[in-house]
């Protein structure tokens, strides 16, 4: 066999690797459905799970007069801010390696306001979380109420129940406690990420743990209501909130932000409108069309709605007591 | 062709692309993923184009040498999983299987921009030029990838002549 040849055979065996398209396609679309909330592995969001409830926090906005959708939307700085509702973070890691400090957080409920799950994400001292950025050189992300798709990995054993353990750059691990919400975990970056992941799993429990709602909107499109999310995290000059709606089939979505800094937009989102904060934040909603998320029927907002949307929230700062230097 | 039909009739092709290139099954789907999910809401515009095709396989490439994606370029650039899943070939007594075996792993720990440039060479059959059209380089850069990239694969290649 010449060297050419040799090269072509070994490109042909890693052509036969490809992976189903079946398996793909299904991926694809709830991936586009979850919004690309979770990068490679993770699909199929608050499929399952107990929901507790716990009052309508996105609902906030309810109490308060609705402020005229035009003109151009101005947050009502005036009124008092109400003390903002909580979400429980539901489950919490008992332990984790050191070297890291966490970094983001995000609380999910229904649009009626029963807690779903979370998701917190630990990155080395000084790195900040980034969706667009390349990962950090350590990152451990939690979910709470979020699976895995399909049957694949190692069994592992996780107290009385089984997960499925994947290896890829990084270790992603997927199990469901008796009597609690499916959990996941991805530990990227460390040594041996098989191994500290199971650890980590392992000493999950039940606990305490809130995450104040700062956000809130009433002017979401029916379509839209489903699922609610907030995250927040800090950045390099300040903090970024983002506020999603989602709904119940994953197929359409409504997304609303407030953040310090300039506003630029990412790859997903471009501002459309926003609206300046007397704190010197900023609150704006993206341009229709960009976020990639109307696979599989879905709709996206039209601009008049983002319109509504944005004039509809309410937001204050985020409450970020919980970020460790 | 609707997104959808696009996606029923070239889904398979893409991926496969995108594997031969990425070297690793898992990385591949992931981008390919994405990359879609980028291009749906763009799909009039793209579709409109003479071949869509080459516009969302440069959206391939060009995501696979992202700087979002060299973390995964870098630590492992095929999956233990994916290696296994080739080689049933680790028990072949056939020295070929072991010889291509021993390539697939020199590939998959290229850089990725000359990974690509061989794959696209080799498994593609494109010229220099229409590489470099997909890069986004010259010719020369092209030229200079794959000579890096050759040198590196005829590293610890066994000698066809040398005595066993």
């Amino acid at each position: 066999m010449t060297e050419e040849q040799l090269i072509t055979a070994a490109f042909e065996a890693i052509a036969d690797t490809t992976v189903a398209p079946e398996r793909v396609q299904a991926r694809l679309a709830a991936h586009a459905r979850a919004h690309r909330q979770r990068r490679l592995l993770l699909a199929g969001a608050g499929a399952l799970g107990t929901a507790a409830a716990v009052g309508v926090p996105f609902l906030l906005q309810s109490r308060r007069p609705t402020p005229a959708p035009t003109p151009p939307a101005t947050i009502p700085s005036s009124a008092p801010a109400p003390e903002p509702e909580r979400l429980p973070l539901r489950y919490l890691p008992g332990w984790l390696p050191d070297g890291v400090v966490e970094r983001f957080r995000e609380v999910t409920s229904t649009y009626a306001g029963e807690s779903r799950g979370s998701t917190r994400i630990w990155l080395p001292p000084g790195a900040f979380y980034d969706p667009d950025a390349d990962t950090p050189d350590l990152k451990i992300a939690f979910s709470v109420d979020e699976k895995i798709d399909g049957d694949d990995g190692e069994r592992v054993r996780i107290g009385d129940v089984t997960g499925r353990l994947m290896i890829t750059d990084a270790a992603f691990l997927a199990w469901r406690p008796r009597g609690a919400p499916p959990m996941t975990l991805e530990v990227y970056g460390f040594p041996n990420v098989a191994d500290l992941a199971v650890k980590i799993a392992r000493r999950v429990t039940a606990g305490p743990g809130t995450v104040p709602v700062t956000m809130a909107s009433t002017g979401v499109p029916e379509r839209c209501r489903g699922y609610t999310s907030l995250r927040v995290r800090p950045t390099a000059d300040g903090w970024f909130q983002e506020l999603a709606f989602t709904s119940t089939d994953y197929g359409d979505d409504a997304h609303v932000f407030a953040q310090t800094g300039e506003v630029t937009g990412d790859s997903r989102y471009e501002p459309l409108y926003r609206a300046e904060q007397p704190g010197g934040w900023t609150v704006w909603v993206p341009r229709p069309g960009l976020s990639g998320a109307v696979i599989g029927g879905g709709k996206d907002l039209a601009t008049e709605e983002y319109r509504r949307l944005l004039d509809t929230t309410t937001a204050v700062e985020p409450d970020l007591s919980w970020v460790t230097a | 062709m609707s997104f959808e039909d696009y996606l029923n009739v070239r889904l398979p092709a893409l991926l496969r692309y995108a594997t031969v290139l990425a070297c690793d099954p898992h990385l591949a789907e992931d981008i390919v993923q994405e990359v879609l999910a980028k291009a749906q809401p763009r799909w009039e515009r793209i579709s409109a184009m003479d071949v869509p095709e080459a516009y969302v396989k440069r959206m391939i490439v060009n995501e696979l040498t992202s700087w979002r994606r060299k973390r995964a370029a870098r630590v492992v650039p095929m999956s233990l999983s994916a290696l296994d899943t080739v080689s049933g070939a680790r028990d072949d007594p056939s020295a070929e299987v072991a010889e291509r075996d021993a390539m697939i792993r020199r590939i998959a720990a290229l850089p990725v921009k000359q990974r690509i440039v061989v794959a696209l060479r080799f498994y593609e059959g494109l010229s220099d030029q229409e590489i470099a059209d997909l890069l986004g380089c010259r010719p020369v850069t092209v030229r200079s990838h794959a000579s890096r990239a050759l040198a590196t694969l005829r590293q610890n290649l066994p000698s066809r002549t040398a005595p066993v």
